[in-house]
């Protein structure tokens, strides 16, 4: 049997920034995040026999963490949009005919190639992703930071392939109105 | 069923075409909008820097040096 401290520690290694990265993305905090980091390693090594090694460890990792991150939620409530808002505000952006309402103004982003070089922008676009429905952010992290692929998120979310368009399609929607808010001139 | 989608129709497609491929009439009625339509192709521009944007965006990593610490927390634990 191949020891398992060298296995796990080969995770630590390999897992460490990514599993950081996102619980400072749903905490916001980032002593709690590491905390919470640790945890998921302890646990990890602790039920070590329960991984199925035909899995990929990250998502094994990343379930762990996210029922510490999910019972750290229930603690603290925190503000974001219900699904069925989102899908409101969406739809609200066309008419009956599924013309764009009068009211979407299309404004110019100033500077678009280096808006993340600019600290102002970061922080209308963190105001904006946070506001997105926690399980949509979810979907997106999963596919922009872990690179999973849409069969993979479907799975894992428990979402229909249409269901999984229609909520990218959606957030990207979402995005652009937020940010043609704050940032569109 | 001709040519014609609607704005609703034609944004959807677009975030999808940024993914995956879709199939030749969907293609052609979406190029056929977009070339009629400002405010969808102007929309497709902003889709793209989204994309970008979540890509970079999302991805502002923990500090280096922070990682290496919290990782020889960890496993000193495990010891």
């Amino acid at each position: 049997m191949e020891d398992k401290s060298k296995i796990v520690s080969t995770w630590v290694d390999l897992y460490t920034s990514k599993l950081l990265q996102w619980a400072i993305y749903k905490l916001k905090d980032r002593d709690l995040a590491q905390d919470l980091v640790q945890d998921t390693f302890a646990v990890a090594f602790e039920t070590f026999d329960q991984f199925k090694h035909n899995s990929k460890p990250l998502t094994w990792l990343v379930g762990i963490l996210n029922n510490k991150i999910n019972t750290q939620y229930r603690t603290s409530a925190k503000f974001t949009m219900s699904e069925l808002q989102a899908e409101k505000l969406t739809n609200d952006m066309f008419v009956e005919d599924g013309h764009w309402s009068q009211q979407e103004k299309f404004g110019v982003w100033q500077e678009e190639k280096h808006l993340l070089d600019n600290p102002a922008f970061i922080k209308i676009f963190e105001a904006c992703t946070s506001k997105l429905p926690d399980n949509w952010r979810e979907a997106l992290f999963q596919k922009y930071i872990f690179e999973k692929d849409s069969n993979e998120i479907c799975r894992e979310l428990n979402l229909s392939d249409a269901n999984y368009w229609q909520l990218i399609h959606r957030s990207k929607l979402l995005m652009r109105k937020c940010i043609e808010k704050f940032w569109g001139n | 069923m001709g040519l014609m989608i609607n704005c609703k129709e034609a944004t959807f497609l677009v975030d999808k075409e940024f993914e995956t491929k879709i199939g030749l009439i969907a293609q052609l009625k979406l190029r056929y909008h977009l070339y009629i339509c400002k405010v969808c192709s102007t929309y497709k521009i902003k889709s793209n820097i989204i994309n970008h944007l979540f890509k970079e965006g999302l991805n502002q990593k923990p500090d280096a040096v922070f990682v290496e610490e919290l990782k020889e927390k960890i496993k000193l634990k495990m010891m």
